[in-house]
C-alpha cells in the first residue's frame, strides 16, 4: 500500500506535465476532428480528363528503351500535357509524352497544377522553388511552394519531378502539427509515435495509472469510498472537554474533527502517510496497513489510531490530543550573538501568554522580500568568522521555518536560538529563515504558528533524563532542563553537548553553574578544538563520549532525548540502537532537511 | 503544519472512479499503440511486391489501342502480373470510378477468378508456406476490420500466427488491405482510446470531451495532493 502510494506519487510527479500535454492535445483533437487537421479544407480532387488518342499514338517506345527492368509504364495527363511514368531498376522516371524528354515543371505549370486541386476562395500569389521544407517531413527534391491569399494561408506543394501535388498546408495544419508533436512527443515533426521518448513515457504512465487503479480498488474494497447521507454522532474528548459532533457517516474521523474546527495535526491531508493525526479510540478499531507502518506496537496497544484511517460510522468515540497551535504575533525584544553564528532572539507575544511544553517548536512565517546577507551588529571578536561572507542583499520568497523554544514556558516571552546559515556552495542564497531572523530589528514583528511537536518530557518518577545534543540542538534541550528543574522533585539529568570549538559552547556558563550546583551532570565535548588550546574537557564526537559514559551506568534507568545536526543525530540514534535501548525510551528532534 | 484533510483528496478519489478508470484505459491502449511499431501493425512485413519486369516494354505503344477501345480511360498502366496461371503483360485501365485489367492482345477485359486470386495472394504473402484457408469475394456486409468503401473485394485468409487476411482488389488483384491479429488488437485499442465504440472513427463525441475535461480536474487535484504531501514532512527545516 505504501509502496503503491510512493510509486503513484513519484511516477505522477514525473509524468504529470506530459499528461497535461496529452490532455490538451487530446482535447484539441476532440474539438477539431480529422478534417480540421489535415490542411485539406480547400483541397479537391482534380477533374478527371480522358486520355487523348492522338497523344498516345505519338508515343515512341524508343523513349524508354534505355531503361532496364521496366516494371510499370503509365500514361496520364497533367494539365492536358501527356506524361509517361516509368518504374525501372534504378527508380522512377517521368517523361514528357509529347517529346519523350524528361518531364519538366515550370513555375506556371506548378501554379496550374496547384490550382487544379484547390477549391478555396483565394488565388495564387507566389510560386517559390524549394528543395526541402519543414512542412513536408518525408519529402525532399525539386519542387514549388504555391501560396494562396485565402483566410487559411493555404500553400500547395508541387513536386517538379513528377508534376504532381505533394500536399496542402495551412495555418490550422500548423496548429494540428504542433498538437501531434505534443501528443506523440516527437518534436521532429515526423509524427512517429513509436519513438524512444514516448515509449519511456508510456512505461511510466502505465505504472502511474496501474498503481492508481490498484489504490482505487483497495479503497473500494476497504469501504473508504462509501458515500452516505446518514448523519452519525462522534464523541470527542479534547483535553478535559467532551464534545458531541455529527457528520455524514462516510467521513473520516479527521474530516469530522476538522469540519468542526478541532485542530488535529496533519501533514499529508488525510492520506495515511504522515502519521501525525493520532487520536485515542475508545472501543474497537481495526488496525490499517498505514497504522502498522506509522504507529508503534505500544501505541496500537494503547488504542492510538490515525484519525484519517477510520470513518465515523465505525469509530464514534475518540480522545484528541489537545493542540494549542495557533498564530501568534511576536515583537522582537532583544537579539544578540551567543556564538559566532548563533543568535538568541527574545520576543514578546502581543496577545499575552503562550502555553507550550518544553521541547516544542514554533513555525515562523517568513514573508517574502529583500534581506541583507550580513547583520550590521557583528561583534568585533566574531569578525574573523564572518570574513568570507560578502555584504549585500538577496531576494527571497515566503517560507515557513521551525525553531524550538529555548526556555521553558514563561508567560508572554518566547526565546529562540537561530543559527545563521551562510550560503552553501552551489546554493543561490544563504538560508532564508535564519538570515531573515538574524537581521530582524528590535521592535519588529513576526508571525509564528504553534506550538507543535512531541519532543517533550516523558513521565515516570524514576526515569532519569539523558540529553545528547549538538549545535543548535541546545535550544529544546535547555528548555527541557529548565522545565524539569521547575518540577517539585526534579529527576536526575545527564547532558552531553557537542560543539566544534569552545566559542560555540552556547549557554556554557549557565549550564556549568547548574552543574556546579549539582542539579545536572553536564559534559561539553569539543570535536575541533585546536590541540594547543587550553581546553581541558572532553574531545571528540559527542556520541562517542556519551557511549563511554553509558557503558559505566545502568542505561535502563534513562530516557534519551537527542537533538542536533543530521549527522550527529543519526550517529547517536545508531549508537543507542546498538546499545539495545528501546525505541519508546528515545525521543529525538530532527531538524535536518 | 495544519493541513485541511482532503477536500482535494475526496475529489481526487471520486474523480478516479469516473475519470481514473478511463485514464487507465488510455494508458493501456496508448501503451499498446506506442510499444508496437506502426509498420508492423500495418502488416508491411506480411507481403512483398509481385508485379514483375515487363516481358516486352515496347508493348507501351498498345496504350493507344487501349484508349481507342476504352475512350473514358484517364490513366493507363502496363504491368506484368500472374493471370490465369502465367505471367503476362497487361494493361490496368482507370475509367470513371473503376479500374480493371485488359488483355493486350485481344483488348478484352480480364476477369479474375478465385484461383487467380489464390495464386496472386500466395505471391504477395511473404511469411512462408502457410496454407490458405479461405478465398472469397466479399460484396456486402464487410467485417469490422474493413471499410465498406473497399467493397467488392477478395478476401484471402492464411492459417498462420496472427491469422493474416489479405484483401485483393476485385478486378485488378492488387494488394489493397492487410490485416492480422496485431492490427485487430490495435483497432480495439484505438476504439478504447477515442471512445467511439461503434464505428471507431468519431473523435468528437461529447462523452470523450467530457472525460477530457474531467481529466484536467483529476490531474489538478492530484498535483495539489502531491505538492501537499511532498511539502509536509514532520521535520523541521533549518
Amino acid at each position: 500500500m505504501k509502496f503503491l502510494q510512493w510509486l503513484h506519487r513519484w511516477t505522477g510527479l514525473i509524468i504529470v506535465l506530459q499528461i497535461v500535454l496529452w490532455t490538451i492535445s487530446g482535447l484539441y483533437f476532440a474539438l477539431v476532428d480529422h478534417h480540421g487537421m489535415k490542411g485539406h479544407q480547400y483541397r479537391s480532387e482534380p477533374q478527371l480528363v480522358n486520355l487523348d488518342l492522338q497523344h498516345a499514338r505519338n508515343m515512341n517506345p524508343s523513349w524508354w528503351s534505355n531503361f532496364d527492368d521496366i516494371r510499370l509504364l503509365r500514361h496520364e495527363l497533367v494539365q492536358g500535357i501527356p506524361k509517361i511514368e516509368v518504374h525501372h531498376r534504378d527508380g522512377v522516371s517521368y517523361l514528357n509524352g509529347q517529346t519523350g524528354e524528361t518531364w519538366v515543371t515550370s513555375e506556371n505549370l506548378a501554379k496550374e497544377i496547384a490550382l487544379s486541386t484547390y477549391s478555396g476562395p483565394g488565388t495564387p500569389t507566389r510560386v517559390t522553388p524549394i528543395s526541402t521544407t519543414r512542412e513536408l517531413h518525408d519529402w525532399q527534391g525539386e519542387g514549388y511552394k504555391v501560396d494562396f491569399n485565402d483566410d487559411l494561408n493555404t500553400r500547395v506543394y508541387v513536386d517538379s519531378t513528377s508534376g504532381s501535388v505533394i500536399d496542402h498546408r495551412n495555418t490550422p495544419w500548423v496548429v494540428a502539427d504542433w498538437m501531434f508533436r505534443l501528443h506523440f512527443i516527437d518534436y521532429t515533426g515526423g509524427r512517429n509515435f513509436n519513438n524512444l521518448v514516448i515509449v519511456t513515457a508510456g512505461v511510466v504512465t502505465l505504472w502511474f495509472a496501474l498503481s492508481g487503479f490498484i489504490l482505487l480498488v483497495k479503497l473500494l474494497v476497504s469501504g473508504e469510498m462509501r458515500f452516505s447521507f446518514r448523519n452519525v454522532p462522534l464523541w470527542a474528548t479534547i483535553g478535559s472537554n467532551q464534545h458531541k459532533f455529527s457528520g455524514r457517516a462516510h467521513k473520516s474521523v479527521l474530516q469530522a474533527l476538522q469540519d468542526n474546527e478541532v485542530l488535529v495535526e496533519s501533514g499529508c491531508g488525510g492520506g495515511g502517510s504522515c502519521g501525525l493525526c493520532k487520536v485515542t479510540v475508545n472501543g474497537q478499531a481495526q488496525i490499517t496497513a498505514a497504522e502498522h507502518d506509522l504507529l508503534s506496537p505500544q501505541e496500537l496497544n494503547e488504542g492510538i489510531r490515525l484519525a484519517c484511517q477510520h470513518s465515523i460510522a465505525k469509530v464514534q468515540n475518540v480522545e484528541v490530543p489537545e493542540v494549542n497551535a495557533q498564530k501568534h504575533s511576536l515583537t522582537l525584544l532583544t537579539s544578540r550573538f551567543l556564538t559566532p553564528m548563533l543568535r538568541e532572539l527574545r520576543f514578546r507575544a502581543e496577545e499575552g501568554d503562550v502555553e507550550y511544553l518544553a521541547g516544542q517548536y514554533m513555525q515562523f512565517l517568513i514573508p517574502d522580500g529583500i534581506t541583507a546577507i550580513r547583520p550590521c551588529d557583528i561583534p568585533e571578536e566574531f569578525h574573523p568568522n564572518w570574513a568570507a561572507i560578502q555584504d549585500g542583499n538577496f531576494k527571497h520568497i515566503a517560507v515557513r521555518r521551525s525553531y524550538s523554544m529555548a526556555t521553558k514556558q514563561s508567560g508572554d516571552e518566547l526565546v529562540f536560538t537561530v543559527r545563521y546559515q551562510p550560503q552553501a556552495e552551489g546554493a543561490q542564497a544563504p538560508g532564508v529563515g535564519s538570515t531573515y531572523l538574524c537581521n530582524l530589528k528590535v521592535g519588529e514583528h513576526v508571525i509564528v504558528e504553534g506550538p507543535y511537536g512531541d519532543f517533550t518530557r516523558m513521565e515516570g518518577a524514576n526515569r532519569k533524563l539523558f540529553f545528547i545534543g549538538g549545535g543548535a540542538g541546545m535550544a529544546p534541550l535547555r528548555a527541557l532542563v529548565q522545565e524539569e528543574l521547575s518540577t517539585p522533585e526534579p529527576r536526575d539529568m545527564v547532558f552531553y553537548y557537542g560543539a566544534r570549538d569552545s566559542n560555540e559552547l552556547v549557554y556554557r556558563n549557565e549550564l556549568e553553574a547548574l552543574a556546579a550546583a549539582e542539579q545536572i551532570h553536564f559534559v561539553p565535548v569539543l570535536s575541533d578544538a585546536p590541540s594547543h588550546s587550553d581546553w581541558a574537557g572532553a574531545r571528540g564526537f559527542v556520541h562517542e563520549q556519551a557511549l563511554a559514559y553509558l557503558s559505566s551506568i545502568d542505561i535502563d534507568e534513562y530516557d534519551f532525548y537527542v537533538c542536533g545536526p543530521p549527522r550527529m543525530l543519526s550517529a547517536t540514534l545508531d549508537m543507542l540502537a546498538n546499545l539495545g535501548v528501546s525505541q519508546d525510551r528515545i525521543r529525538f528532534d530532527d531538524f535536518g532537511n | 503544519m495544519q493541513n485541511q484533510s482532503s477536500a482535494f483528496r475526496t475529489w481526487h478519489r471520486w474523480l478516479s472512479l469516473v475519470v481514473g478508470v478511463q485514464m487507465l484505459i488510455w494508458a493501456v491502449s496508448g501503451a499498446y499503440m506506442v510499444f508496437v511499431k506502426l509498420p508492423f501493425i500495418h502488416g508491411e512485413h506480411l507481403t512483398q511486391e509481385v508485379d514483375g519486369v515487363l516481358h516486352n516494354p515496347t508493348a507501351g505503344v498498345r496504350i493507344a489501342d487501349v484508349i481507342a477501345t476504352y475512350p473514358d480511360a484517364y490513366d493507363v498502366k502496363i504491368v506484368n502480373r500472374t493471370i490465369h496461371g502465367e505471367r503476362q503483360d497487361v494493361a490496368q485501365v482507370h475509367s470513371g470510378s473503376d479500374k480493371f485489367l485488359v488483355n493486350l492482345n485481344t483488348l478484352a477485359p480480364i476477369q479474375l477468378a478465385a484461383s487467380d486470386i489464390r495464386t496472386l495472394a500466395m505471391e504477395y504473402y511473404k511469411k512462408g508456406d502457410n496454407p490458405i484457408t479461405n478465398v472469397e469475394l466479399l460484396t456486402e456486409n464487410p467485417p469490422t476490420e474493413l471499410s465498406e468503401t473497399h467493397l467488392p473485394i477478395w478476401r484471402v485468409d492464411f492459417d498462420d500466427f496472427g491469422n493474416t487476411s489479405l484483401y485483393l482488389h476485385q478486378a485488378t488483384g492488387e494488394m489493397t488491405v492487410r490485416r492480422h491479429d496485431f492490427w485487430r488488437g490495435f483497432d480495439i485499442m484505438w476504439m478504447l482510446h477515442i471512445m467511439d465504440y461503434e464505428d471507431r472513427v468519431d473523435i468528437t463525441t461529447w462523452w470523450l470531451r467530457a472525460f477530457i475535461f474531467g481529466t484536467f480536474l483529476f490531474a489538478f487535484t492530484g498535483s495539489i495532493l502531491v505538492v501537499q504531501t511532498l511539502r509536509s514532512n514532520r521535520r523541521k527545516p533549518i
